[in-house]
């Protein structure tokens, strides 16, 4: 808990009293469970208090909804993620599987990497999985996806730039 | 997500190792493209960061198994387009644009259910754990936290998933020792007693008897003594220091405080407290000492307000505030 980078006692107790109830409500429509909109809506608050120096107090509401949206997309995204993560381990055979202790460990780099690449067009992200979990060639790929080795490259080039920045 | 305003000078760079990148990848690149990037890496430092910022993403890739990755990917994509279709949230992802930009992605996260479900054993906030394993080692966990144990003819490996755990090797002549794996790296050791702690890109390891053998996920090794303690990254592994009176103490269910900074002791403290606890900055300097019990945060804070002049304000049953009287 850095000192200096937080918001007083008294405002965050201010924003709490004002913003909780209806934060809370918002998402229990959109996650229809009361106790993850219970954990959002905490996570929603601990981000404001721990990026936040002076909060104008106009502005909290649009800010705590700014986040707790993004929360919400995330919290969709990976559980969708960890379905699909299971779904794919339970059709392996076991020997090909991750051993049991990498399991975790594959999942939250798949996370990581879904979080780098959702930004990017479908087409560009195909392409650039096809290069980096197969190792195939530029040539390789054009040809599958039945475009020139020219567009590849600028899906690469893209693919790449937008990596450098996120990381 | 690194939010940060690149000067054209930045962006240059990155689309000058991207060039190599590209030009590299490509199935098509000869000696002399390889040796005509790496002069260019040589030729000054940024552009070897800026090369190896890329070699991460590459690093990143290559742990993942390609089948199960792709599968992952495609389902959880199926899924999602599923999810658009529903009303509640075809406005919401509108906005994954503005709040991704804004740097609020998912890092940070507190609760992974996942890691609960793929763990042997866990617990529960505020909560502890004592198990023997197959072969007689014990393990002990601290709250919020997740193991998963893997023992056989070649193995006695503990995934440390999140969290904290003390373990004392049972000593088993010609057996494996046992290795504690976290993301960074992993501490071994063949008998004796020692606590690994998954930290925000760091692990922490003390050792109470015997010593321990300290592996970064680079390959740099270490040895730590009964009687100190450490920190390491995938890479580098800090100076060992003497191990502290309250270090280890929360086996026996309580933080050992000795002049310890009022900041430090919320911070600790609140690892046992559903929610949040929080210090108000002015507060942070003054210092405590004390033996406080772990298992009822409540009954810890309100001895607080007897040997400081400090308030407990509690919002709601998760949401403490520690304030001047």
């Amino acid at each position: 808990m850095p000192a200096g980078h937080v918001l007083g006692a008294d405002q965050i107790n201010t924003l709490y009293r004002n913003h909780h109830a209806w934060l809370c409500g918002w998402l229990q429509t959109r996650l229809r469970s009361r106790q993850d909109a219970a954990d959002l809506a905490q996570d929603t608050f601990v981000r404001v208090i721990e990026k936040s120096d002076v909060l104008v107090v106009s502005e909290a509401k649009a800010l705590l909804t700014t986040i707790a949206k993004g929360l919400v997309v995330d919290h969709f995204r990976r559980a969708a993620l960890e379905r699909a993560y299971l779904a794919a381990l339970a059709v392996m055979p076991p020997a090909q599987a991750p051993s049991p202790e990498a399991r975790a460990l594959v999942l939250e780099t798949l996370v990581t990497v879904d979080r780098l690449l959702r930004r990017l067009p479908s087409k560009v992200r195909q392409a650039f999985l096809l290069a980096q979990l197969d190792g195939r060639s530029y040539a390789d790929i054009a040809a599958e996806m039945q475009l020139s080795v020219r567009t590849v490259q600028h899906y690469m080039t893209q693919a790449w730039r937008l990596c450098y920045d996120a990381v | 997500m690194r939010q940060q305003a690149a000067t054209p000078d930045e962006n240059m760079l990155r689309d000058l190792a991207v060039g190599w990148k590209v030009r590299l990848q490509s199935g098509a690149a000869s000696s002399t493209d390889w040796e005509a990037c790496q002069r260019w890496q040589n030729a000054d430092p940024a552009h070897a960061r800026a090369w190896e910022r890329l070699h991460g993403i590459t690093h990143l890739f290559s742990q993942l198994p390609a089948q199960l990755a792709r599968s992952t990917l495609a389902h959880a994509d199926r899924d999602t387009t599923r999810q658009q279709r529903r009303s509640v949230l075809k406005s919401l992802l509108l906005v994954t644009g503005t709040a991704g930009a804004a740097g609020l992605g998912w890092s940070g996260y507190r609760w992974l259910p996942w890691q609960d479900l793929v763990a042997d054993y866990s617990t529960a906030i505020g909560k502890q754990l004592r198990v023997t394993l197959a072969d007689t080692s014990q393990v002990t966990l601290n709250t919020r936290s997740a193991i998963q144990v893997t023992l056989d003819t070649w193995r006695r490996d503990i995934a440390l998933l999140r969290g904290e755990i003390l373990v004392r090797v049972a000593a088993a002549i010609g057996s494996a020792p046992l290795r504690v794996i976290t993301a960074q790296g992993a501490v071994q050791a063949q008998s004796g007693r020692f606590a690994v702690q998954r930290g925000d890109g760091l692990t922490r390891v003390a050792v109470y008897e015997g010593h321990a053998e300290i592996i970064c996920e680079d390959g740099t090794r270490g040895h730590l003594q009964a009687g100190q303690r450490v920190c390491f990254s995938s890479h580098h592994i800090e100076t060992a220091v003497p191990l502290a009176d309250g270090d280890g103490a929360w086996v026996d269910g309580v933080i050992v405080a000795q002049g310890m900074r009022l900041a430090d002791f919320v911070s600790e403290l609140g690892r046992y407290h559903f929610g949040l606890i929080q210090c108000a900055p002015a507060l942070a300097e003054l210092r405590i000492s004390g033996v406080f019990p772990v298992a009822d945060t409540d009954h810890a804070l309100d001895s607080l307000t007897r040997v400081l002049p400090v308030a407990v304000h509690r919002h709601t049953r998760y949401w403490v505030t520690v304030t001047a009287a």
